[in-house]
């Protein structure tokens, strides 16, 4: 003990050493985000007025406490492909509008922000809209993954994919919810497109399917145990 | 005479509550298919032979309770050949499976009966051929333990093909996601063939993959190789197959499917004074519908393949053209 003392433990306590690292890592992201933007606006070859515009754009995003984080990358590619200031900051402004209307979409459903915390979400929430998925439709996919917010980017997934199949809104949420509900793991969802492929190939038709699966997935640990279940 | 009614009475009730049972308020719709189709067959030992197929097939599954299931499936095509002394040929199945499933794994047993009673448009003369299986399953996170024992007897009205074949099953399959899935099996079955009176032995390693890629496709691969030991001379044989297959529906209107296979069999035991006694066969198929309302599906089938026995004469190809429409009622 009297040599941990003499080692600094006490003059020094490890509650004390902690906060200090913790205070000190903070504001890192910050600053990091802040020398990625210089670093890709160094090697972009833009004018001191482009630059500027770019830089005050991301200053005022980060006041709107929109992550910068997530457009980043936006930067990043439009300098690497050579992609003039005023048209990455037109990309910049569009990606940065569907942001703010993905925030405005999650507090529309759930007052507490914790959903806007996983910025994978906020993400994925601003890609769909990109995508031109219907606001409507997207608040219905948030209140389904209330419950499983883990489940949120799969389902999404599933649900554009399902759109594409041609199966109506409507089904492709009796579906996506009983997915949800059910003990099957998230990264499986996609899975469920073969089900619905393979039961068409049997003649059974999307809605039947939808039905049967409904039925079944609460007690289905798999996809592959589902399938056995619904033919 | 009234023994016999009253039995007939008994199986008519006894049939009737058993349906009854068997059909609670968890049961699924039943699917009911009907279809029609124009076809041509050309091999080189028959030639070209046109016919129009009539099908029809049903399928039914029922929840006894959570936990357990029960699916019955029947299936009958009828042939009509369009030649001037045209024929009718038949084919017929049944299968009836049930399944029970616990907390780590499941237990099914499956039963079926097949046949025809006139011959098949493939060649197949009238015969009969009830199988069974029963088997289960254990559940370790994303990899499956299996165990099964299957067999089936049949019986022809001609040649002398009928055997009785039974087998056991031992599989593990892993899914480490629904991009990719892998399997492996062994199996050790015993054939007995009814009228000659003798018995193979089989011993078979199977290995196999698939999954799906990206949405809409999904694919799969396997390999087998296996021996048979035949207690009748000349008939050992050492056989290797491959195949895949992939399946795309990239709407709910249109699907596709695409296969191939390869088999050969290398007699290592013969009598015949050749060198490399063998057989192979190879072939393609592909299947192809559309739907403009989940009802009616516009079909077509086409499929080749080509045989190459060692003796030059018996090499031989098959080609198969279908068109139909079926009807989901």
């Amino acid at each position: 003990m009297k040599r941990l003392d003499a080692a600094g433990r006490m003059r020094f306590p490890r509650f004390v050493f902690i906060v200090c690292i913790c205070l000190y890592l903070l504001p890192l992201p910050a600053v990091l985000y802040a020398q990625s933007i210089e670093d890709a606006l160094a090697r972009s070859g833009y004018t001191a007025a482009d630059r500027g515009a770019i830089t005050d754009f991301f200053a005022r995003i980060d006041r709107e406490e929109v992550p910068v984080e997530l457009l980043l990358p936006k930067l990043e590619e439009g300098v690497s492909k050579r992609i003039s200031a005023p048209r990455v900051l037109e990309a910049l402004e569009r990606e940065a509008q569907f942001l703010r209307r993905s925030r405005a979409l999650i507090l529309g459903v759930t007052e507490q922000g914790a959903l806007l915390s996983d910025r994978a979400l906020w993400a994925r929430t601003a890609n769909l809209l990109a995508g031109g998925i219907p606001e409507s439709e997207i608040e219905g996919l948030i209140h389904l993954c209330l419950a499983n917010v883990e489940g949120y980017r799969p389902a999404t997934y599933l649900y554009v994919a399902l759109k594409d199949w041609g199966l109506p809104r409507q089904s492709a949420f009796e579906l996506i919810d009983a997915l949800l509900k059910s003990p099957i793991a998230p990264e499986s969802y996609m899975g469920v497109m073969n089900l619905l492929a393979a039961g068409r190939r049997r003649r059974i038709a999307p809605d039947e399917i939808v039905r049967r699966i409904r039925r079944s997935a609460a007690q289905s640990l798999t996809i592959e145990e589902l399938e056995r279940w619904i033919y | 005479m009234d023994l016999l009614r009253r039995t007939s009475l008994a199986i008519v009730v006894g049939g009737a509550l058993m349906l009854a049972a068997l059909f609670p308020a968890a049961a699924y719709t039943p699917s009911l298919l009907l279809g029609l189709y124009g076809q041509r067959i050309v091999s080189e030992d028959q030639g070209g032979q046109s016919a129009l197929r009539m099908s029809g097939l049903l399928s039914w599954r029922s929840a006894l309770a959570d936990n357990v299931s029960v699916a019955l499936y029947a299936g009958s095509s009828l042939d009509r050949t369009l030649t001037s002394n045209g024929m009718f040929l038949d084919s017929h199945s049944l299968s009836l499976d049930s399944l029970l499933r616990g907390e780590a794994g499941s237990i099914f047993l499956e039963g079926g009966l097949s046949g025809s009673l006139q011959g098949t448009l493939e060649g197949q003369s009238p015969y009969i051929r009830p199988d069974w299986k029963i088997g289960g399953e254990r559940r370790y996170n994303n990899r499956v333990a299996s165990v099964a024992y299957s067999g089936y007897c049949l019986r022809q009205s001609q040649g002398t093909g009928d055997s009785l074949f039974q087998g056991l099953q031992l599989g593990l399959a892993s899914y480490p996601s629904v991009r990719l899935r892998y399997g492996f099996e062994i199996l050790g079955a015993w054939e007995h063939w009814i009228e000659e009176n003798s018995n193979d032995l089989i011993a078979a390693l199977k290995a196999s993959t698939g999954g799906l890629a990206g949405y809409f496709l999904d694919w799969s691969m396997a390999a087998q190789a296996g021996i048979r030991q035949c207690e009748l001379s000349g008939e050992s044989n050492l056989f290797f197959e491959l195949e895949g297959d992939a399946a795309w529906s990239p709407h709910r209107q249109v699907s596709l499917e695409a296969g191939v296979f390869t088999r050969a069999e290398i007699y290592y035991l013969t009598a015949q004074p050749v060198s490399v006694p063998g057989f192979l066969s190879a072939g393609i198929d592909f299947r192809g519908d559309w739907t403009p309302n989940d009802r009616i599906f516009l079909v077509t089938e086409l499929s080749a393949s080509r045989s190459f026995p060692d003796e030059p004469d018996e090499n031989m190809w098959y080609f198969l053209g279908r068109l139909g429409v079926e009807f989901s009622l």
